[in-house]
């Protein structure tokens, strides 16, 4: 009997592997081969014929497109937006979403060789790129879109930029700024928007300037655009105010460790302190080895030891700071500003019922300079945010690639902003044209201007379902290929500004503009065919991890040479943990990516077209002529 | 002798009781794949997998790299300070919160009001029904400075104020934040088990006692304690054998960026290596690593435990 117990165990585990063994063997998982193209119709070689008109009825499919990345909002299944893709395209999309910001749910999808047949993603596409499994770009519109390539080749820049050493493009960017594009705006009018900045509450601020006045009448609030003043103005509200020491007075924008400077606000205040990234010969330097560092930390730290910053401040969720926010609790906040957005917006309209200001119920962006009066430059990214690939377990790459044709033309961009045209659908029409493609106008500076696309309205029933539902259309809610400068340029507001929040979003930081610069030097990638790469990540990965895990301690010390001490032994580990190496690779990225950019330095200061050396602090509160009045219908919308 | 007694009970299972081995068949397909399985993953531990897009194959066709992984992380600047974080607050929940479930059942065994006792029972097992996730998002409310309960209770006892507020979340207190939320959230599901190990005693040896006329607090320690020795036994080398193992949820969601010096265990480190920094291998290697000290500790401590009680799992 023993002996039948222990050859039926040994016959059950032979089955159980033998049995995985043999459907393993048979599982695409097994499949490590580069991808193939099937073998499909090639579609029209004219290019000037839009490659999504090419399909037939009947051949409706349905595809699977991953994002990874949780901020976006997925556009319902029903709206407008997504039927007239589906009618447009005959593709019905489903949109499955990361629900961390982690890369669990990718990794998954990648290890299982489940990749989806478009995936979108904010980090590591190289590493997908490399494991053989996404198509590139310009190989499937070559087969079935020539159209889009056409698109990409006259757009020119992100290929210019992302194009690998073969020339091969093997992802569509969304929030890609082009600078032609961008040119064109600011003749308009307008201007990037830095992506970042430091506000504080507007009736403590005009408090404290009115008295400063009243002390000194010579006294102008450019005066306090430095640190010192900006401590004292703290200081000032804290105890004119009576806020106690477990008041959220300084408000960081939460930890994270995905962050490269460990928080957006850190890194928002190194630029307000200058800390320069590349030197004066346009080589890449480590920012945080810098003595403006040392400084901005040694100013957290006063902060810090005068009760404004504790380590409640620090420790704080997003959730949390929102909450501050929207109670009013912080007299400055430093860090992302479209994330809270929404909590400015209800300090401003009293959800809370702790506003007692009436019109000065509101935070407002300051700009200040280091101790030696450098000018800030606050990053404005313009060089992509989400990578969308096709994957090479796509069925049917030759409509997913006409797909991707329709999403990232005129035609598309037009219907993701604005829907359909009123003209043309009187049923389902949400706007009309307020200015005709073609129409010439002269420009404030006597020069002609010639609408390319015309200038589009929503249709007044879209204006108020705006104001309180913005998910009833699907407008906005397929961004996934969205081109900002599209409706930048398009819009009749030059921008996107059909509720209060919009509006809140645009003036947290719309003073600041004059001191945003274009970093996209800055946002390179490495190489990963470089053979430094996997050990320059995991030094990049060790130092990220220990800064990250000793800001709060270096915030925390008594005295500010206790703060230059601990910097200076945080930068020897780091030196121990291959400092050096990581910066020389990373300089010759950084090289390279300038030299493809056509650009030789990165850091405006350096870069004498930049126009740096002609800015001037006028008044903390920035240049206030870029804030735009919220028109009084939209007071009383629900958003 | 109680071994040869069981043994003579023993039933003999053959081949007619075959769709009791189905049964069983199925027990074992679930533990061979879900848990025998997935351990060629570990191979992981021994390759050259960080930062790769595509692990399985890594696994087959990877780089071998013997123990370099290993060596990596004995080396780690933050091994220390992981280990340090990992084995000393499991020592302490060893010492406050294995026990805590003893005393509330001994505790609550003693309580002769039955609708009272089941009451706080439920009350108790409740918050084990809790995620973590949302557990912990209440634990950091209540510790809020300026919304929370927490400081306005630690004032009143003289502990906090607003010229000195304490924030429960950092570095100094987080400790104290992990063991006592702990304990509320398994104190009464814990007891269940100790609370049917007591059901089981037999009865009549409380009635001999009290004819003998004993008091209740001897009947607790020289009766219903030795009853339930044994499976204090089996928990507490369970326990032993998880030394270097955390509630990866409990940690991470009571984690910030104040406190991570403190609250920064093997299971919040490994799972920042995997997914943050994407380095598989190198967290492969340390969960394995894990695992191993794990099961000598499991194995030691079943050892000293058969010498000194004459009790062991195995």
């Amino acid at each position: 009997m023993r002996l039948a117990k222990k050859f039926a165990c040994c016959a059950l585990g032979a089955l159980l592997f033998g049995g995985g063994l043999l459907t393993g063997c048979n599982n695409p998982m097994f499949d490590f081969s580069d991808y193939e193209y099937p073998d499909y119709p090639l579609a029209d070689r004219d290019d000037t014929i839009d490659s999504w008109t090419q399909w037939t009825d009947g051949e409706q499919i349905s595809i699977d497109w991953f994002i990874d990345s949780p901020s976006y909002e997925l556009p319902q299944s029903d709206s407008l937006v997504v039927q007239e893709i589906r009618r447009k395209t005959g593709i019905t999309i489903n949109f499955r979403q990361a629900t961390s910001g982690t890369g669990e749910e990718l990794t998954n999808l990648i290890n299982g060789n489940d990749l989806p047949d478009l995936v979108s993603v904010t980090a590591g596409m190289d590493d997908l790129v490399n494991s053989g499994k996404i198509f590139p770009i310009n190989g499937l519109a070559e087969r079935w879109a020539p159209s889009l390539w056409r698109r990409v080749e006259e757009e020119g820049e992100m290929y210019a930029a992302y194009k690998d050493s073969e020339g091969d493009l093997y992802y569509l960017v969304n929030n890609f700024y082009n600078s032609g594009e961008m040119e064109e705006y600011r003749k308009l009018g307008g201007n990037i928007l830095p992506n970042d900045g430091i506000v504080v509450r507007k009736d403590y601020l005009k408090a404290f300037c009115e008295h400063k006045k009243s002390e000194n009448p010579a006294w102008e609030d450019k005066d306090m655009a430095n640190p010192d003043g900006v401590l004292e103005f703290l200081l000032w509200a804290k105890n004119t105010y009576e806020l106690s020491n477990a008041n959220h007075s300084v408000l960081i924008s939460a930890f994270d460790s995905n962050e490269k400077y460990g928080s957006r606000g850190i890194q928002v205040l190194m630029e307000y302190f200058s800390c320069e990234e590349e030197d004066a010969n346009g080589n890449y330097v480590y920012p945080q080895a810098s003595e403006n560092f040392v400084e901005m930390m040694q100013w957290l730290n006063e902060l810090y030891r005068n009760n404004l910053l504790h380590s409640g401040c620090l420790g704080a969720t997003q959730t949390q700071i929102n909450q501050y926010i929207q109670n009013g609790e912080p007299i400055m906040y430093i860090g992302k500003m479209i994330t809270p957005a929404s909590y400015f917006r209800n300090w401003e309209r009293n959800v809370s019922g702790k506003n007692p200001a009436g019109e000065d119920a509101a935070y407002v962006p300051i700009i200040f300079t280091n101790e030696s009066g450098q000018i800030p430059q606050l990053s404005c990214r313009t060089q992509g945010e989400l990578f969308t690939m096709v994957s090479a377990n796509c069925e049917r790459p030759d409509r997913v690639i006409k797909l991707l044709d329709f999403l990232y033309s005129e035609e598309g961009q037009r219907l993701i902003y604005y829907g359909v045209d009123a003209s043309e659908d009187a049923e389902n029409g949400t706007f009309t044209y307020a200015v005709q493609p073609g129409t010439k106008v002269t420009l404030d500076d006597g020069t002609e201007y010639v609408y390319k696309y015309g200038q589009m309205d929503y249709t007044q029933e879209v204006k108020n379902a705006l104001q309180v539902n913005v998910e009833s259309y699907g407008i906005y809610f397929c961004m996934f290929l969205c081109n900002p400068m599209y409706i930048n340029l398009t819009s009749v507001n030059g921008g996107q500004f059909n509720n209060y929040r919009d509006y809140v979003k645009w003036n947290s930081r719309a003073a600041l503009m004059p001191y945003s610069y274009d970093k996209r030097g800055f946002e390179f990638m490495l190489d990963t065919s470089d053979p430094r790469y996997k050990s320059s990540l995991t030094t990049q990965s060790n130092i990220r991890s220990k800064w990250y895990k000793k800001y709060a301690e270096i915030i925390g010390q008594d005295s500010p040479e206790g703060v230059a001490n601990e910097i200076a032994d945080l930068l020897e580990w780091c030196e121990v943990a291959g400092l050096s190496d990581y910066i020389a690779f990373n300089n010759d990225c950084f090289k390279a990516h300038k030299q493809r950019l056509g650009i030789t330095y990165a850091w405006a200061p350096n870069d004498p077209s930049s126009g740096y050396s002609a800015l001037t602090i006028d008044s903390v509160y920035g240049d206030t002529s870029y804030y735009k009045a919220i028109p009084d219908e939209l007071k009383n919308s629900a958003l | 002798m109680d071994g040869a007694l069981i043994r003579k009970k023993r039933k003999k299972w053959d081949a007619r009781n075959w769709t009791v081995f189905i049964v069983a068949t199925l027990g074992l397909l679930v533990i061979v794949v879900f848990h025998y399985l997935p351990m060629i993953g570990l191979l992981l531990g021994f390759k050259d997998a960080d930062y790769t897009a595509n692990l399985l194959e890594v696994l087959l066709f990877g780089e071998w790299v013997g123990f370099d992984h290993f060596v990596a992380f004995l080396q780690d600047v933050d091994f220390w300070n992981v280990m340090t974080n990992t084995l000393i607050v499991n020592l302490i929940m060893l010492l406050l919160n294995f026990p805590a479930p003893i005393i509330f059942a001994l505790i609550l065994n003693e309580v002769r009001h039955k609708f009272f006792k089941k009451s706080i029972h439920v009350v108790t097992t409740f918050p084990n029904f809790i995620s973590w996730a949302i557990y912990g998002g209440i634990i950091i409310a209540l510790c809020d400075q300026t919304t929370g309960i927490m400081n306005p209770i630690l004032d009143a006892f003289g502990l906090s104020s607003a010229e000195d507020p304490v924030y429960l979340m950092d570095s100094q207190h987080i400790w104290a934040v992990i063991i006592i939320s702990s304990i509320i959230k398994t104190v009464g599901w814990g007891s269940i088990i100790y609370m049917a190990a007591i059901a089981s005693i037999d009865a009549e040896l409380y009635e001999a006692a009290e004819l003998d006329g004993v008091t209740r607090w001897q009947k607790a320690v020289y009766i219903t304690l030795p009853c339930i020795a044994p499976t204090i036994t089996v928990f507490l080398l369970l326990n032993i054998g998880r030394l270097l193992s955390n509630s990866f949820e409990q940690f991470n969601s009571l984690q910030n960026a104040v406190n991570l010096s403190r609250s920064e265990v093997l299971a919040t480190y490994i799972y920042r290596l995997s997914f943050s920094s994407r380095r598989y291998g190198y967290a492969t290697a340390i969960g394995l690593f894990n695992s191993m000290v794990s099961l000598v500790l499991l194995v030691l401590s079943n050892f000293i435990s058969k010498k000194a009680t004459g009790r062991g799992l195995f």
